[in-house]
């Protein structure tokens, strides 16, 4: 009888291993003054490092996974408020 | 909680990962993917280093559709549809060419599956080849810019249209820089029976040669001329398109990508760049795309 496999059969999150953090030349940086939390860098970020957490009513705290993030500067770009600004990493200084 | 993990391999500034993540999200993980062979399946499923949190296949290049078709009718006949939609991420190429036959049979029998392309305008993954839905005056590896050739000589093929030929219950299209209306899309599609078709605009960073960090405005851009219209049918009727409030010459669009930026100095480039803008206008005549009233 044909038997037939499963054939390459990957666990799920296994990319949670591959820390894409060094891969880009900046870093983004928010005042979170600023926020008004409207979520769009949440959203937007392709490497879903970005979370916003409301601390009360008009205050918000907007956090990134540096271990991920590439420095496209999306958050900063959908950024309403202008609340996030794309600075060059230290080793990418000229 | 995401279904489709941070660590996979999209360059920075793709919109691809957005697309994707938002949709499989918003259906809180309960879908099976089928994705054909191309820039979403590397960047997420080589072996070892998935990102997907849900069941998912990486079909060829060719048939997404008949493997969704497959899978729709496996879960019929088990009794486990509401274990969850059956959706395709196959890129323009898979759509557009290569995997039109077994697209059109999907399509013609039926099956309740929402395919999506993830349109970038070219086969990007294996370094910028042209395609079906690549536009006009694009320059791509397999439409060189030279003496005679200004880019890509035809018009990008109007997928929207062979979709509504199949006469679907749903056909909309969409762009990565709209990630909430990408969702609300989803969702409604999934409401009908049957077959489902999603194209979604997504600026390629290498292959149309921008910054990363350009992609949405690009995306933008791209509707805000004409040339992207953003349209929703249901049962084969415009019921809604996303207003351009302030339209852009096509010229604003082109001239900041390196695909397009021959047409300024080559000697047929001119011709090109008024086809372009007589595509845009038609498009916004066509479904009436000017206006204020705001998307989601
Ligand atoms: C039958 C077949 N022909 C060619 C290839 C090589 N190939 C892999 S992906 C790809 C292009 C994919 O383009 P598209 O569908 O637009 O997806 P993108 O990578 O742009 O997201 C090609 C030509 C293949 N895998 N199988
Ligand atoms: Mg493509």
């Amino acid at each position: 009888m044909l038997k037939i496999g499963l054939g390459g059969v990957s666990e799920p999150y296994l990319s949670l291993k591959f820390k894409t953090g060094d891969w880009g030349t900046h870093f983004p940086s928010v005042d979170n003054e600023k926020c008004k939390g409207c979520r769009d860098c949440e959203i937007s970020c392709p490497e879903a490092c970005i979370e916003v957490k409301k601390l009360n009513k008009k205050k918000f705290e907007v956090t990134f996974d540096f271990d991920f993030c590439k420095g496209c500067g999306i958050c900063a770009y959908v950024c309403r408020e202008d609340a996030i600004e794309m600075i060059v990493k230290e080793a990418y200084k000229v | 909680m995401t279904y489709f993990a941070s660590g996979h391999g999209a360059c920075p500034g793709c919109g691809i990962p957005v697309a994707v993540r938002n949709i499989i999200d918003a259906f809180d993980g309960k879908c099976f993917v089928a994705n054909s062979t191309g820039c979403l399946e590397i960047i997420s499923s080589q072996y070892g280093r998935s990102a997907w949190g849900v069941p998912y296949i990486h079909s060829l290049f060719e048939n997404p559709a008949a493997v969704a078709a497959g899978i729709e009718s496996a879960l019929k006949a088990l009794g486990r549809k509401d274990e969850g939609h059956v959706l395709v991420f196959a890129g323009d190429g898979a759509t557009a060419d290569i995997g039109i036959g077994p697209l059109s049979g999907m399509f013609d029998r039926n099956h309740d599956v929402l395919y999506i392309c993830l349109d970038n305008e070219a086969y990007q993954n294996t370094g910028n080849q042209q395609s079906g839905l690549t536009p006009m005056g694009c320059l791509t590896t397999t439409t060189p810019v030279g003496k005679l050739m200004p880019g890509k000589i035809r018009q990008k093929k109007d997928m929207v249209a062979i979709a509504l030929a199949h006469k679907l219950a749903y056909v909309a299209t969409a762009s990565v820089a709209f990630p909430r209306e990408v969702v609300r899309k989803a969702k409604k599609a999934v409401e009908f029976e049957g077959a489902k078709y999603l194209q979604i605009h997504s600026p390629c960073v290498t292959g149309w040669g921008i910054t990363g960090d350009q992609s949405f405005k690009i995306a933008k851009l791209a509707f805000e001329t004409g040339l992207y219209p953003i349209v929703e049918f249901e049962h084969g009727e415009l019921i809604r398109v996303r207003k351009i409030k302030e339209k852009r010459p096509v010229e604003e669009y082109l001239k900041i990508q390196k695909r397009f930026r021959h047409l300024f100095t080559h000697p047929k480039g001119e011709d090109v760049i008024k086809t372009l803008q007589s595509i845009a206008d038609e498009n916004i005549r066509r479904y009436n795309l000017m206006g204020t009233e705001t998307e989601v």
